[in-house]
């Protein structure tokens, strides 16, 4: 017992940037905490439990360099962010976990084949196959492309504290993972492109989005491909990048599910359009809310501008890549905006402000928790975006490096300008809200299509659909299987004599091959 | 020399033929009897491992007793190595904590009962410990015998059915097992393992061809490994809770001992390998996994599902074993006692849970999360532990397991590894999302329950049945998060195992 004991201890490694990350992930999961206090009414107790869970065991995920132990902490993670989805549905949770539990299981095979292939120690991978092969298995957790199916509607489901812990940080795990594993020097091809494409689908995706939560955990997937994409770049500015962006996103997007919460208790719905007067009834809401969507749509002064920035400045310098991350800005500041616009500027009457803002009418009332926990996120953003080298001494090089705010600044402003021409001439994009989004959605379209193609077009109750098709069609399979194999019971025996046959006979056999 | 190995199996012996002239006296006395006879077991299990601490520790463990005070090769020797003990160790505790959850369960014909079920244990402790190969098959007629008539314990047309099926596939086994015994006598003139072990080489390769198919084919019956498996979930079906564990937990894990005995100390692993053997016999097993996991989906029936993942994890230990490589061994002996727990854990969670059900159909499994929560929640844990969840014991062997495989280059064996568990979350969930259903009975259906119950006495103890769940999932539990405790005794048995001559000259020397 003492050796596992100091073989844990030992495989902590508390150099580069991963003490940084794992002090952030303590204080994100703290603000969750906070907020949680209101939103969780029952079984609080237990909550706390599964959080504390999935602290630890997230800090073990971010520290250690032995695989058994990262593996133990990425599957403890999965088990305490399952669990905790039970606040809202049994049915997410179910979903949840056999996604979640797919992917680690091609993480699993992954990571010991690692092993087995000489790299004892969770390190810089050189071999491009292992690389393709733990980027799929991090796939499921941490939404890369095409794995990112099931991001949206859990996301949007789950409890907003929740949403907030699994979109601030739990995604991040697969990405500080990558940190350790990608070479430095050389990065990822594929994983600059599927970062890429990330960017643009989900960019699109939350664009096209009325709900605020669904909205978010798009805007999530988009914020990870430039994760995903500075990684795949490589080098030390890209790195750097990449680990700024995981900060600046974690604050962000925590304070905004903490918010959206709030917003959801406020008006009963969570569809943008209907929200009135947010900025009388709850100003520190309110300002929290946009001050996180300016991190996300890079503006200057905030966290998110100077994270983005260092992945740009480690492309190869060229037209193309200046074009090209013009315009992937341009998409995350219309997404940003675009809410901003609807909350706040949008059929909004601000003629009795300071009224409505003295008078303090709302239906929700106002927490200190939520307060302070969106204070910290506020001070988190405002704090990287003007420090962005953060205390330590691992980002020091960042106090010498020129973020040409003043270049940005211009950005911003040629952001603002296009997206408010372009808000005003499409009456803000606005699109009919999606019912609701869930995975048996997914599959329910997908069989209408394939029963389009057929015959008639037929409708499945949703609410058992996994259990009447995709249980069944297992089913029936290995039904069939079974009575194949299982014959008669003299033809079961028939098999000892047969089996006896092959076994004597089995070297004329075997020199056939 | 030393007697106390003995008395490891006369003890369960004893109390087997003691049990009916107790019903004599007083039929309540029973239960203390029973309960005296396993704990004089755990005792001198636990006075062997405190008195050999130090050699132990060493690495050069081991006991022998000889029968009548005849020498080896001549008379028949028990002797006790690393891999016994910790054989012993494990089905010693499981047959301890299942006796206990029989005193609770079991409330009809108890008498008959305790003496099948000492008996099994004195055959179980008898096949782990002796050293002569006709004593092995008089052990494996034995554990036959009495587990044949605990399958048909509760008399419906359904369980006899079974117990016939089974007695005739595991008759014909232990037939094919005495032919190869008859085989060795007549060519090398001995019966003692470390004698034939030293001369089996000189055999002549068709002989040796024949002594090997002959135990592989009666091995693998015994196992239920692919072509064999039809007797397995059906028996595991009709038996009570605990002869069910049992089944599960003790004796297939007393046959994998068993095959690991004589394909590596009696016949020796370079035979298998200059036959070619070792390559069909891996993927047979990994097919026979494969298979298992795939039937396991189908089943409409708890207990069934339970016996066919059961075929995918003992074709999987089987299949890693057959690696023949240290780590195969490690993640092997691992999985096996990991799975000893979990399995016999589930099957007496599944006791408790349909004690009130009509059937074990998948149908009637609604809402019986909702009555029996907490023993619910221990069988949920369980399972995850047979998925391979941390911090339970399912991870850390399954770990071992995908390691070894992946060391050796075997990518099918590791395949299956990850489909098992993948497959696995499949048929539990929706065997646990119908246990959290809620039900609305009306009155007929209550009736129609209470007249079908099964026949439960007065004295079922419900305190006892699901304390021992809780135990199971304790154990699984505590030694996830402690399971380098068994560093220890794995290397010991790894090294008892790969070292045969050792074996052969302690036997035939000491």
């Amino acid at each position: 017992m003492a050796v596992i004991w100091q073989q844990f201890l030992s495989s902590f490694q508390f150099d580069s940037y991963f003490p940084l990350l794992a002090e952030v992930g303590v204080i994100l999961t703290l603000m969750t905490a906070l907020a949680a206090w209101n939103y969780i009414k029952e079984n609080k107790f237990w909550y706390y439990i599964l959080t504390f869970v999935y602290l630890l065991s997230s800090l073990v995920v971010i520290l250690t360099n032995d695989w058994f132990f990262f593996l133990f902490g990425w599957e403890m993670v999965t088990l305490a962010t399952t669990f905790m989805l039970a606040w809202s549905d049994w049915k997410l949770v179910r979903q949840y976990f056999v996604i979640q539990f797919s992917g680690s299981s091609i993480l699993l095979f992954g990571a010991l084949a690692a092993n087995a292939f000489g790299y004892a120690k969770i390190g810089a991978i050189n071999s491009i196959p292992l690389q393709f092969l733990l980027i799929m298995g991090i796939g499921m957790k941490s939404g890369l492309f095409l794995f990112h199916f099931w991001l949206p509607p859990i996301h949007s489901e789950a409890p907003a504290p929740v949403s907030a812990i699994l979109s601030g940080w739990v995604v991040k795990l697969g990405y500080i993972f990558l940190l350790k594993i990608i070479p430095l020097e050389k990065g990822n091809t594929f994983l600059f492109l599927l970062g890429l494409a990330m960017v643009i689908y989900a960019g699109w995706q939350a664009l096209r989005s009325a709900d605020l939560k669904i909205m978010l955990a798009y805007s999530t997937v988009s914020q990870l491909g430039f994760i995903a994409l500075a990684i795949g770049t490589g080098g030390k500015y890209a790195f750097y990048g990449a680990v700024l962006h995981i900060i600046a996103h974690g604050f962000a997007k925590t304070t905004l599910f903490i918010s959206s919460g709030i917003w959801q208790k406020e008006y009963g719905t969570r569809i943008i359009y209907d929200f009135r007067d947010a900025l009388s009834r709850r100003p520190i809401t309110s300002a929290a809310t946009i001050l996180s969507f300016f991190s996300l749509g890079a503006v200057v002064f905030t966290a998110g501008y100077n994270s983005k920035y260092l992945i740009k400045s480690a492309q190869n310098a060229g037209l193309l890549s200046t074009v090209v991350f013009f315009l992937l800005g341009l998409l995350s500041f219309l997404y940003a905006g675009r809410v901003i616009y609807w909350l706040f500027i949008k059929d909004q009457d601000y003629s009795n402000f300071i009224k409505d803002l003295k008078s303090g009418f709302n239906h929700y009332q106002i927490y200190t928790h939520d307060i302070l926990a969106l204070l910290i996120g506020m001070v988190g953003i405002i704090g990287i975006g003007f420090w962005p080298e953060l205390p330590g001494n691992i980002l020091t090089a960042l106090v010498e490096k020129d973020f040409h705010l003043v270049s940005g600044l211009r950005d911003t402003l040629v952001y603002l300008v296009i997206s408010a021409y372009l808000f005003y001439n499409n009456r803000g994009f606005k699109v009919e809200a999606r019912n609701n989004l869930s995975l048996e959605n997914y599959l329910q379209l997908f069989l209408n299509f394939v029963y389009g193609l057929s015959r008639r077009s037929v409708r499945f109750d949703t609410e058992k659909i996994f259990e009447t098709f995709f249980y069944n069609a297992i089913f029936n399979a290995s039904r069939q299987l079974h009575d194949f194999i299982y014959q008669d019971f003299t033809i079961q025996l028939l098999w000892i004599p047969i089996f006896l046959t092959v076994l004597l006979l089995w070297q004329q056999i075997y020199s056939y091959f | 020399m030393d007697i106390k190995i003995l008395f490891l199996i006369l003890v369960p012996l004893g109390t087997a033929f003691l049990i009916p002239f107790i019903d004599l006296i007083n039929a309540k006395l029973r239960r203390f009897f029973v309960l005296l006879g396993i704990l004089l077991e755990s005792y001198l299990i636990i006075s062997i491992i405190i008195n050999n601490y130090q050699s132990l520790k060493s690495g050069d463990f081991f006991l022998q007793y000889y029968l009548g005070g005849w020498q080896p090769p001549i008379g028949i020797s028990l002797a006790m190595d690393a891999l016994s003990l910790v054989f012993a160790v494990i089905t010693a505790l499981s047959l301890f904590l299942i006796v206990i959850y029989s005193i609770g369960y079991i409330g009809h014909h108890e008498g008959k009962y305790y003496v099948l079920y000492f008996l099994i244990a004195a055959a179980s402790m008898g096949a782990i410990l002796t050293a002569d190969m006709f004593n092995i098959y008089v052990f494996i007629e034995m554990l036959t015998i009495t587990s044949g008539a605990l399958i048909g314990f509760k008399r419906s047309q359904e369980a006899s059915a079974a117990a016939i099926k089974y007695l005739i596939y595991n008759v014909l086994a232990g037939l094919l097992f005495f032919l190869g015994v008859l085989l060795i006598y007549f060519n090398l003139g001995t019966l003692n393992m470390a004698d034939i072990s030293q001369h089996f080489a000189s055999l002549e390769s068709g002989i040796q061809l024949f002594i090997t198919a002959i135990f592989l084919t009666a091995i693998l019956i015994k196992m239920g490994v692919f072509p064999f498996l039809f007797w397995l979930p059906k028996s595991y079906d009709t038996a009570p809770s605990p002869v069910t564990a049992v089944l599960s937990g003790v004796l297939s894990k007393v046959y994998l001992y068993i095959f690991i005995r004589i394909f590596w100390t009696v016949i020796g692993f370079k035979t298998l390998e200059a036959l070619n053997l070792n390559i069909l016999l891996l993927d047979l097993a990994l097919f026979s996994s494969f298979l298992g996991h795939l039937f396991a989906l189908q089943s409409d029936n708890i207990k069934r599902l339970l016996g066919y993942s059961s075929i995918g994890h003992i074709g999987m230990i089987t299949a890693v074993i057959m690696l023949n490589t240290e780590a195969g061994f490690y993640g092997g002996i691992l999985h096996i006692i990991s799975h000893m727990f979990m399995k016999a854990g589930l099957f007496v969670a599944c006791g408790y849970l349909l004690q009130y059900t009509r059937s074990h159909a998948y149908r009637d499994f609604k809402g019986v999360g909702i009555r029996n929560r907490s023993v619910f929640v221990a069988f949920i844990a369980l399972l995850l532990s047979m998925i391979g969840m941390p911090p339970l014991l399912g991870f850390a062997s399954k770990w071992y397991v995908l390691m070894a495989f992946l060391e050796a280059r075997s990518y099918f064996g590791a395949f299956i590894v990850i489909f098992g568990s993948l497959t696995a979350v499949i048929y539990y969930l929706r065997y646990i999302a119908k246990g959290f259903e809620e039900i609305k009975l009306t009155e007929d259906d209550l009736k129609e329950e209470i007249y079908s119950r099964p026949l439960l006495s007065v004295l079922y103890r419900e305190k006892i049945v699901s304390f021992i769940t809780y135990a199971y999932t304790a154990i699984i539990i505590g030694f996830g998060l402690g399971f380098r405790f068994f560093d220890l005794p794995l290397r010991m048995s790894i090294e008892s195992v790969m070292n045969v001559e050792r074996y052969i000259e302690l036997v035939l020397g000491g």
